[in-house]
């Protein structure tokens, strides 16, 4: 080959420097690529937050920008859960809000004025960008390829897996959690292979960092103890672990109890002892190999064997023993419903009512990672062939997120990380070996015959590939595989996860986008057109988005930390009005809101929801509130004319269906959700009227009258009113009273 | 970053607030008790109430004449005072002469006695007694229609009242008077009729118009009322801007203005007796028959506005539709609220649009003048044929930074242009900061309260003077900033604050050869001397705080070896020898060179044959490799101590081996030569041995030849037979084979074909330099 000028370029020092800044540029455009792909939303609807739970997190920020962070540390609610209330400061991960209040801060330092709710919009697409840097630091600390971490930021920053949490609007949890995942992990790595305080109190400060975030700061918490556990099983306790793990669990322990909603649980409850344990088990084998040194063989033998039986024995019988006085709580229910993934159906339906609680199907891996999924088990056998300690982290995180993100949907996203990892491993292994232009059998040739001399082991082993054909092949066949993995990502990103959720959008006839914005429509009304303090009673899916965007009262949310007071709304909802009606007037509810796909066929509506509603309220009222009830004697479910009593003269029924039939001509209604024909008749509402009904009848909103004037019941009241002559009513029964039950 | 550059900045900053003509409109106190001179009669008297839109709109034509002796030039025009505040863009002028402009009007606080409040309006001219002077008096007065009945059914016909006097209030006697009504249609179902007021019928009707009068009111004293009510249908929104905040920003960097307009809205038609029914709103809007209800507002935009945006509280409204302009035409923005604004209904929103600015500014007298005139519509807002009444209007120009002298002015026609004299504006500068401002942008805020729409057309003009220091200042303190950042990082960087290296007592620097892939063989490795090494690894570096990785090794073969044909120990003995020569070692070894570093020492006592390899995937192999990556990792050395000069091996290959996978790692040994005499250590560079193996360096190399410890270590390997194991272990029995073969799977077949292959170089007892190639 002459030598170019390129040469000088990719040669010596300056070709250092020179792939150096490539690979600087290469991880800006990933991080750009990362971003961008994320952007969907924001460009075909608009800076919106997405969905459910980003309402409350947005709205929790615009309390800590307006507020300050102590009032927002010490924040009561009064505003959901009404008329508990709720202690929102103390029962929240503060990290995201607090993250979009400092960026927002010091904007604001900056005199840059950018309004909070695009930060907020951004923030995840932001993190993204740096969750694939961060995925180039945990892979190339694992592989000595250049070419694997850039392989994995890659793959991290366009994975519909990972997108899917974070696109821009989904000012959730997740979207910084990830990344402080990945990072957290890289700094374990770090600490492991240096054995250095210094990178294990960045471990514990990021640790730290992750509690605050998301709930899911759990999975580090297990997964590092695992991961020093298992390396001990396997004899490679070194000081290296000791310092690491003793400085992680030490700071990052203390770090994790600063916030307010953790606390003490790291000490007490039992999802946190395996951490504990393995910190005490870590200080026995350093023990021991510190007596190692001073003790002959045989001694030490007997001594280690009563020290290992004594220290097992004492230990299991004090976690037994507080775990039975109560110290130490036991397994949360959602830690039972990881195991058990029919738990959560029978004892708690208020999780498993989630659909992201479900267990994943199967084609959601191959949807959410594509041809990944099939290198992954390939990187994690090449991690077995080397396992050195970084490389039996990744072993144990594949199979333990494995077994998580196949019980539950949500904990995809945990495996994505590493599934980004495995696979770009294996990736960058096949195109190192077949990406090399040169033929490798000259140049051993000519060293074999210069080098003669040399020892046998010192010659380069004759490895390579040497066919054009099968090098071409197979580069061929992986570029058409990455190729595949970009357009698929691009076509899931954009059909599946940019959906704001709170806008909907349909095509019309003519292929032009019809923006369906009932949802924001009625919130608006809500928030212009009611009093301050207006109560509304909703199913708890739309507390939050009640709370941010129409800025008013609830009974419920998302936050569903008071099953009881959810069970009442679902008791509200599924009972006949009178029973209902008092239960509102004790709540103080002055609207209600129901969620109605009929018209549209929407079928995210309230009636399909309905069973979850009865379910819950008969979890509480078993006697008052029956599921076989609102099925047909042939178990149907049914809305027309042959449903149940129970059915049709349910709260929701009647909210759904009131004044619906008269948009068709006699006995044509139809719902579009279910695809049935209605009865003739709307049900009549007695204790309700009708307050606003958004353009497409997806959301509808009740008033609730106040007693009657004249002191009769609603029902008469409406009968008289319509001009019906008065049945004789059956005789009073003493003083009309409020039903408390 | 901001102190420095403010403080820099401040020194080269004009004067913000010179020469302004801001106003803060005041109101006359007026003495309790108070009543106008009776200087003036009034003796024509034609009102005109327009009550066509949603608010009432009246022009007032009277013929004054001064009855007093001396010349007058105050005009007292009362209100009540609760409709005082309502009264909007109040103006007078001279009827015969509209284009010399309107007159000088003051407001005065309310009497207290009669609870009146007056305009006063100072005629340009005192007025000579006996002479004549005709005013043409118009305003419009916000929020006088109530609906009547106040709730309807949703599809029902709406109905406004509008009460008033007969006699047009004044404070001076009216000779004769009249009042003609304009309703928006034909159906007024109920009127008042008066009696005795004047002959024939009252009011006369023509169509949609209704007078009352003309009266002979001479007699009439000033202030008598005669209360009026008429209830006409009004099937259009009432609405009601409470508030609107407009801004202006005015860029000449981007070349842009943007606007900016902020609408808390309210229908104050009918409100709806029973709940919104959509059913019904979506037949109304299927027939698409009059409503009370807001359906769509029309906001024509001015030709080249572009992005328009229409938001609210919770984002985008989708419903919104942009009819760009086409040529000199002016767009057409329709927006659509989320909801029909029904009476008692609230809507807020904000739309926005940016504009070019060049068709809005101009350098005032030279193209060299640092002197700019801005001329921008006072409001625009949405064009409804029943009109809009805003109760207050902010209007906010945000000029340039360093804008100064700013002045504004509104723009009179000989029409009423819907707006208050100047002089009745509040207007206030104040500095605004935004976008890396230092200093803030100037900011002209006008306030108005009580507009109609009939201000859509009216023009604002402000001057102000901006100069190239004043554009110069953002780029210059952009600039500023960045290299402020740079010299920080610059001088973080260079502070040092790592805790420094212990020095290690009794140790000399390490020779270091590396091997580096690519290196020709036979460039001359001198690396005392070299200096762009690039490898060249800085043991002083902080992380090597912990000192040297020190692993104490002794070995000893339990084969059966060909010395000892017949020997049998239990290896068990074997390793609490090895041990205890270990002690031995560690000991002498700190008798030489002292505690080295704070990192714990290791221990490692080896059974293997003298010669056979370390195979990188044995127990041994992994325990070395994992020392050296424990080197590697933390960034020192790593030091094998060897009891003897066979201490782990005398196999060149695992050296080599080792040399080669951690060649960035600086290795050496220490051999406890203490079966020779005098025991002592020699330091061996474990890098130098592998590099001469490798015939990349000579014996007599000064590197080699300058270190006597390694030299010595080579020859000691050289002399001793390599890869011959097969030719002292001539009795193999099948086990041991097994052993073996388990042992170094990989490198099993290199023994036999190394047996096999070409006459070895002869290098048993051969003190002979290897030649480098």
């Amino acid at each position: 080959m002459a030598p170019s000028s390129l040469d000088v370029v990719l040669k010596g020092s300056s070709g250092r420097n020179t792939r150096g800044l490539l690979r600087v540029i290469i991880l800006c455009t990933i991080a750009a690529a990362a971003v961008s792909s994320r952007l969907f939303s924001v460009i075909r609807f608009e800076s919106i937050i997405h969905e459910f739970d980003p309402w409350f997190n947005f709205r929790a920020t615009k309390y800590l920008v307006e507020n300050g962070f102590y009032s927002f540390w010490d924040w009561f609610d009064d505003r959901t859960w009404h008329p508990l209330g709720r202690v929102t400061g103390g029962t929240l991960y503060p990290g995201l809000m607090v993250t979009s209040g400092v960026i927002y801060h010091i904007l604001r330092l900056l005199t840059i004025p950018v309004d909070i709710r695009n930060i907020c919009v951004l923030l995840a697409p932001g993190f993204s960008g740096l969750t694939a840097l961060a995925m180039y630091l945990l892979t190339s600390e694992m592989s000595d390829s250049p070419s694997a971490g850039l392989l994995a930021a890659a793959f991290m920053g366009i994975t519909p897996g990972y997108i899917s949490r974070s696109v821009a609007g989904s000012y959730d949890n997740e979207a910084i959690a990830i990344f402080l995942l990945v990072f957290t992990f890289y700094l374990w790595i770090k600490a492991v292979k240096n054995g250095s305080i210094m990178w294990g109190a960045l471990t514990a400060l990021f640790y730290g960092y992750m509690v605050s975030a998301w709930g899911g700061y759990v999975f580090i918490t297990n997964l590092i103890p695992l991961h020093v556990f298992v390396l001990l099983c396997m004899g490679r306790y070194s000081t290296r672990v000791y310092i690491s793990y003793t400085t992680w669990y030490a700071l990052g322990t203390l770090g994790s109890m600063q916030i307010p909603f953790v606390g003490f649980l790291p000490i007490r409850n039992s999802d946190h002892m395996s951490a504990l344990g393995v910190f005490g088990l870590i200080q026995l084998v350093a023990f021991a190999e510190f007596i190692r040194g001073y003790l002959p063989g045989k001694q030490f033998q007997k001594l280690l064997t009563s020290m290992v039986l004594l220290t097992f024995g004492l230990g299991f019988g004090g976690l037994v023993l507080l775990s039975v006085s109560g110290v130490i709580a036991p397994w949360s229910g959602r830690f039972y419903s990881l195991w058990d993934t029919g738990y959560a159906k029978i004892h708690i339906p208020i999780i498993a009512s989630v659909s992201e609680h479900q267990p994943t199907a199967w084609p959601a891996f191959f949807f959410d990672l594509n041809f990944l999924i099939w290198l992954f088990p390939a990187g994690v056998f090449m991690c077995f062939q080397k396992l050195k300690d970084e490389h039996v982290f990744v072993v144990i995180y594949s199979v333990l997120a494995s077994y998580f993100a196949g019980v539950m949907v949500r904990l995809m996203l945990t495996l994505t990380p590493i599934v980004c990892v495995a696979a770009a491993l294996a990736l960058s292994c096949i195109l190192d070996n077949f990406l090399v232009a040169s033929t490798p059998s000259t140049e051993t040739k000519t060293q074999a015959t210069t080098e003669d001399k040399s020892l046998r082991s010192a010659r380069n082993p004759v490895v390579g590939i040497y066919s054009w054909v099968s090098k071409s092949v197979v580069v061929t066949s992986v570029t058409l595989y990455l190729l595949m993995f970009v357009a698929h990502c691009t076509w899931v990103t954009s059909n599946a996860y940019s959906s704001p959720s709170v806008v909907l959008a349909s095509k019309l006839p003519d292929g032009s986008q019809f923006i369906i914005d009932d949802y924001r429509e009625a919130y608006y009304w809500l928030r212009q057109n009611t009093p301050d303090n207006a109560k509304i009673m909703s199913w708890w899916d739309y507390g939050y988005q009640i709370g941010g965007m129409a800025d008013r009262p609830t009974l419920v949310d998302n936050n569903t930390w008071n099953n009881t007071h959810i069970a009442t709304v679902g008791k509200a909802m599924s009972s006949r009005e009178e029973v209902s009606y008092p239960i509102l007037r004790q709540h103080d509810v002055d609207y209600v809101l129901v969620v109605f796909g009929g018209l549209l066929g929407y079928s995210g509506d309230d009636l399909n929801k309905f069973l979850w509603m009865v379910r819950i309220a008969e979890g509480i009222w078993p006697d008052e509130v029956k599921e076989r009830d609102f099925f047909t004697a042939r178990g149907e479910y049914r809305v027309d004319e042959e449903a149940t009593p129970a059915m049709k003269n349910s709260l929701m029924y009647k909210m759904s269906y009131h004044n619906y039939q008269s948009l068709f001509p006699a006995g044509q209604a139809m719902d579009r959700v279910r695809g049935t024909r209605l009865p003739k008749e709307s049900p009549q509402l007695n204790t309700l009227e009708e307050a606003f009904t958004s353009e497409n009848w997806i959301v509808r909103l009740y008033k609730v009258k106040d007693l009657d004037n004249l002191g009769r019941d609603h029902s008469n009241a409406v009968a008289f009113d319509k001009g019906l002559k008065r049945k004789r009513a059956t005789k009073r029964k003493g003083p009309r009273v409020l039903r408390t039950e | 970053m901001r102190f420095f550059t403010a403080t820099v900045l401040a020194l080269l900053a004009p004067c913000l607030c010179a020469a302004t003509n801001l106003t803060t409109p005041s109101r006359l106190d007026l003495p309790s008790g108070f009543k106008p001179p009776q200087v003036f009669k009034n003796t024509n008297l034609v009102r005109n109430t327009n009550l066509e839109k949603s608010y009432v709109r009246e022009t007032i034509n009277v013929v004054v004449e001064n009855v007093d002796k001396q010349p007058q030039n105050d005009y007292y025009i009362p209100f009540s005072a609760e409709v005082f505040d309502r009264v909007g863009g109040f103006e007078v002028r001279d009827k015969k002469a509209p284009e010399k402009g309107r007159f000088d009007v003051d407001y005065t606080e309310a009497v207290s006695s009669d609870g009146n409040q007056y305009f006063v309006v100072h005629l340009p001219e005192p007025l000579a007694p006996k002479s004549q002077i005709t005013l043409g008096i118009s305003y419009s007065v916000l929020s006088s229609l109530s609906p009547l009945p106040a709730t309807i059914q949703q599809a029902d016909k709406q109905y406004l009242t509008y009460s008033f006097s007969a006699y047009t209030p004044s404070a001076y006697t009216t000779d004769t008077q009249k009042t003609k009504l304009k309703f928006p249609s034909t159906n007024v179902p109920d009127y008042t009729t008066t009696d005795g007021l004047k002959s024939g019928s009252d009011p006369e009707r023509k169509g949609a118009t209704y007078t009352y009068g003309p009266y002979d009111t001479a007699k009439v004293a000033p202030g008598t009322e005669h209360p009026i009510t008429v209830r006409y249908e009004f099937t259009k929104p009432v609405i009601t801007v409470n508030l609107l905040e407009r801004d202006l920003e005015v860029s000449h960097w981007g070349g842009n203005l943007a606007t900016e307009e902020r609408y808390w809205l309210r229908n104050n038609g009918s409100q709806l007796t029973n709940q919104f029914s959509r059913v019904d709103w979506t037949y109304t809007n299927y027939q698409k028959a009059p409503t009370s209800a807001v359906r769509e507002l029309t906001y024509p935009l001015l030709p080249g506005s572009v992005d328009p945006y229409f938001i609210d509280d919770i984002g985008n409204v989708s419903t919104s539709r942009y009819r760009p302009s086409v040529g000199k035409s002016a767009g057409n923005l329709e927006l659509k609220p989320r909801y029909p604004i029904f009476g008692g209904w609230n809507y807020s929103f904000r739309i926005g649009w940016n504009n070019d600015l060049a068709s809005f500014l101009r350098r005032a007298a030279g193209v060299d003048s640092d002197s700019y005139v801005l001329k921008v519509p006072f409001i625009e807002g949405p064009k409804m044929a029943e009109g809009i009444q805003y109760e207050r209007v902010v209007v906010r120009v945000v000029l340039p930074e360093g804008a100064h002298n700013v002045r504004f002015e509104i723009l009179e026609g000989t029409n009423s242009n819907g707006l208050p004299g100047a002089e009745h504006i509040h207007a206030q500068l104040s500095s605004l900061k935004t976008y890396m401002d230092t200093l803030g942008r100037t900011t002209l805020t006008l306030e108005v309260d009580s507009l109609t729409d009939e201000a859509r057309d009216s023009k604002l003009v402000v001057t102000y003077d901006h100069s190239m220091i004043d554009a110069l200042r953002k780029p210059f303190t952009i600039f500023a900033g960045l290299l402020t950042v740079f010299v920080a990082a610059w001088g973080v960087g260079k502070i040092d604050v790592s805790i420094k290296k212990r020095r290690v007592q009794g140790i000399s620097p390490i020779d270091l050869y590396v091997h580096i892939a690519g290196q020709t063989p036979s460039s001359p490795v001198d690396d005392n001397t070299t200096q762009d090494s690039p490898s060249k690894i800085n043991l002083s570096s902080p992380r090597n705080r912990l000192g040297p990785v020190v692993v104490f090794i002794a070995r000893a073969s339990n084969l059966k070896d060909h010395n000892y044909p017949n020997a049998e120990i239990n290896s068990n003995q074997m390793h609490e020898y090895l041990r205890s020569l270990l002690v031995i070692t560690v000991a002498e070894h700190r008798k030489q060179f002292g505690l080295l570093g704070l990192r714990p020492h290791k221990m490692q006592t080896i059974i293997q044959p003298a010669h056979s390899r370390v195979s990188s995937l044995s127990r041994v192999g992994k325990y070395l490799g994992m020392a050296l990556e424990e080197a590697r990792a933390s960034k020192t050395e790593c030091i094998f101590v060897l009891h003897g000069w066979d201490g782990w091996t005398t196999d060149k290959m695992t050296i080599a081996e080792l040399c080669q996978q951690f060649c960035d790692v600086p290795f050496s040994f220490h051999v406890y030569a203490n079966r020779g005499t005098p025991c002592e250590f020699y330091e061996v560079n474990a890098h130098k041995v592998n590099a001469y193996f490798r015939h990349m360096v000579a014996l007599n190399d000064p590197a080699i030849v300058g270190d006597r410890s390694t030299a010595l270590y080579i020859r000691i390997l050289e002399a001793l037979p390599t890869l011959q194991y097969a030719k002292y272990y001539p009795v193999l029995s099948e086990a041991e084979k097994d052993a073996l073969a388990k042992y170094d799977k990989r490198f099993a077949g290199i023994y036999e074909k190394d047996e096999i292959e070409g006459p070895k170089p002869e290098v048993a007892k051969s003190d002979a330099p290897k030649p480098g190639v």
